[in-house]
C-alpha cells in the first residue's frame, strides 16, 4: 500500500511523469488544444496504461531475464496494448455504439502513445517494483498528464495575449512555459529522478 | 480527387516539392506541429543518440508511410493504428539487434526505454497513420523522409547542444569547455531550447514574409 501511494504521489506531482520523463508530452500539448478532449483523453489514459501494466506484469516475470527477452519486451507490450485496444474497440461497438462514435478519434492515441508503454517498460527496466507501486505508477502518470493538460490549457489562454513577443506566440511560449514547469519541480524535488 | 485518379506530372511534382518544404522547414514537424518531441526531451542528450533516434525513425517511419498509402483506405480506421504500431515494433526489433550486436551495448543499453518507444511515435500515428492514408504513395514516402529529416534536424541540434553544455563533449570527442552544466541533460532544458528555436524559426519567417510583401508592393 505505501508504494501504492508514494508512486502516484511521484508520478503525479511531485515528479509529474510527463515533465521529467517527457513521456506523452507531443499528445498532452495537442490534447490541450481543446479543454473538452482533457478529461474523456485522460480516462482512455488511464484504462490503457493501468490494463497494459496489469497485463505485462506476470507476462514479464515469464519471460525472465535472458538476452532474447530483452529484446521482445517491447514487442510483447506494444502487442499487448494492440490486442486490449481491438478487445475495447469491439466491446464498445457491441455494446456502446454511442459512446464509441463520441471517442473513436480519441481511442487509438489514448492507446498507442508513449506515456502507456514507456510506463509498462520503465517498470520492468529500470527498478524491480511491486504490483501496486506499478498499479500506482500508471495511475500517476495519467493523474500527471490530467493535472499538466489543465496546467497547459490554462497557460495557453493566458499566453495568448499581445504581450507576448510575436516571434514566441503560439507553440514558442507553450513549449518554454511548461520548460519552466519542469524547472520548477526539478527544483521542487531535487534532480534524483525515482521514476 | 481521390487519390487513385491520375494527375499531371507537373502537379504531383509541385506537390512533392510542397509537401517537403512544409513538412521539412516551413511547417517542421516539431518545431511548428508539435510533433515527436518525447523522444528529444528524454534521450536526445548526445549526439549519437540523436542520430540513432533518427535512424530508426526514418526507419520505421518509411515502410509504415508506404503501407498505409497503398492500403490504408482499404482498411477501416479503428484497425489501422494496431498495425502500424505492432509492424514498427517488429521493425524496431531488428534496429535493436543491429545496435545491441553490431554498433554499441552501451548506445543499446541507455536507449533501451527509448528505443521501441519509436513505434508509438507521434511521428508514425499523425503522419503514417493520417497524412500517408489520404496521399499517393510518392508524396507519403516524401513527407516520410521529410519529417524523418526535420525531426533529426531538430534532435540532433538540441542534443549536439545539450552534450556540449552537460559533458563538454561532441560525439565523445571531448571539448576544452571550463563551463560543464550537468543540468542542461534534464528534460527542462530541452524544452527551453526547443521554444526559442521555434521562436527562431517564427522570427525567420516573419522576415522572409515582410521582405516579400516589400518586394511585391515595388512590383506592383
Amino acid at each position: 500500500m505505501t508504494d501504492f501511494i508514494k508512486f502516484i504521489l511521484a508520478a503525479a506531482v511531485l515528479q509529474n511523469v510527463v515533465l521529467m520523463t517527457g513521456f506523452g508530452s507531443s499528445v498532452m500539448i495537442r490534447i490541450s488544444k481543446k479543454r473538452t478532449n482533457i478529461l474523456p483523453f485522460s480516462a482512455l489514459l488511464c484504462i490503457f496504461a493501468t490494463l497494459t501494466v496489469l497485463v505485462c506484469y506476470p507476462l514479464d516475470l515469464l519471460i525472465g531475464t535472458s538476452v532474447i527477452s530483452k529484446y521482445i519486451r517491447p514487442l510483447m507490450i506494444v502487442t499487448v496494448t494492440a490486442l486490449l485496444y481491438i478487445a475495447s474497440v469491439v466491446l464498445l461497438r457491441k455494446r456502446f455504439p454511442e459512446v464509441f462514435s463520441r471517442i473513436s478519434r480519441l481511442l487509438p492515441i489514448a492507446a498507442f502513445n508513449n506515456l502507456v508503454i514507456g510506463i509498462a517498460l520503465i517498470i520492468n527496466h529500470q527498478f524491480s517494483v511491486s504490483l501496486p507501486g506499478a498499479i500506482g505508477l500508471s495511475l500517476g502518470a495519467c493523474a500527471g498528464f490530467l493535472l499538466l493538460s489543465w496546467l497547459t490549457t490554462e497557460g495557453m489562454e493566458r499566453l495568448d495575449n499581445p504581450d507576448v513577443p510575436k516571434s514566441f506566440r503560439g507553440l514558442p511560449s507553450v513549449l518554454i512555459y511548461l520548460g519552466i514547469l519542469s524547472l520548477a519541480l526539478m527544483g521542487f524535488s531535487g534532480s534524483v529522478s525515482m521514476i | 480527387m481521390s487519390k487513385v485518379e491520375k494527375q499531371p506530372f507537373s502537379k504531383t511534382m509541385t506537390e512533392i516539392k510542397n509537401v517537403f518544404l512544409d513538412t521539412f522547414l516551413t511547417k517542421n514537424i516539431v518545431l511548428v506541429q508539435a510533433i515527436g518531441i518525447t523522444p528529444i526531451l528524454a534521450a536526445g542528450v548526445t549526439l549519437q543518440k540523436g542520430v540513432v533516434l533518427t535512424l530508426c525513425t526514418a526507419a520505421v517511419l518509411l515502410p509504415a508511410s508506404l503501407f498505409m498509402s497503398l492500403f490504408g483506405d482499404k482498411l477501416p480506421t479503428w484497425v489501422r493504428a494496431p498495425i502500424y504500431s505492432v509492424g514498427a515494433a517488429l521493425i524496431l526489433l531488428g534496429a535493436a539487434v543491429l545496435l545491441d550486436r553490431s554498433v554499441s551495448n552501451e548506445l543499446y543499453a541507455s536507449l533501451y526505454v527509448f528505443l521501441p518507444l519509436t513505434a508509438v511515435n507521434t511521428l508514425v500515428s499523425y503522419r503514417a497513420g493520417g497524412f500517408s492514408v489520404s496521399h499517393v504513395p510518392v508524396v507519403a514516402l516524401t513527407d516520410a523522409i521529410a519529417s524523418s529529416l526535420g525531426f533529426g534536424l531538430v534532435i540532433c541540434v538540441v542534443s549536439a547542444l545539450r552534450e556540449m553544455a552537460s559533458f563538454g563533449t561532441l560525439w565523445g570527442e571531448t571539448l576544452n569547455f571550463a563551463i560543464v552544466l550537468p543540468e542542461a541533460a534534464l528534460p527542462y532544458a530541452a524544452f527551453l531550447l526547443l521554444g526559442f528555436m521555434a521562436a527562431f524559426l517564427q522570427w525567420i519567417q516573419s522576415v522572409i514574409a515582410r521582405r516579400e510583401n516589400a518586394s511585391v508592393r515595388l512590383n506592383g
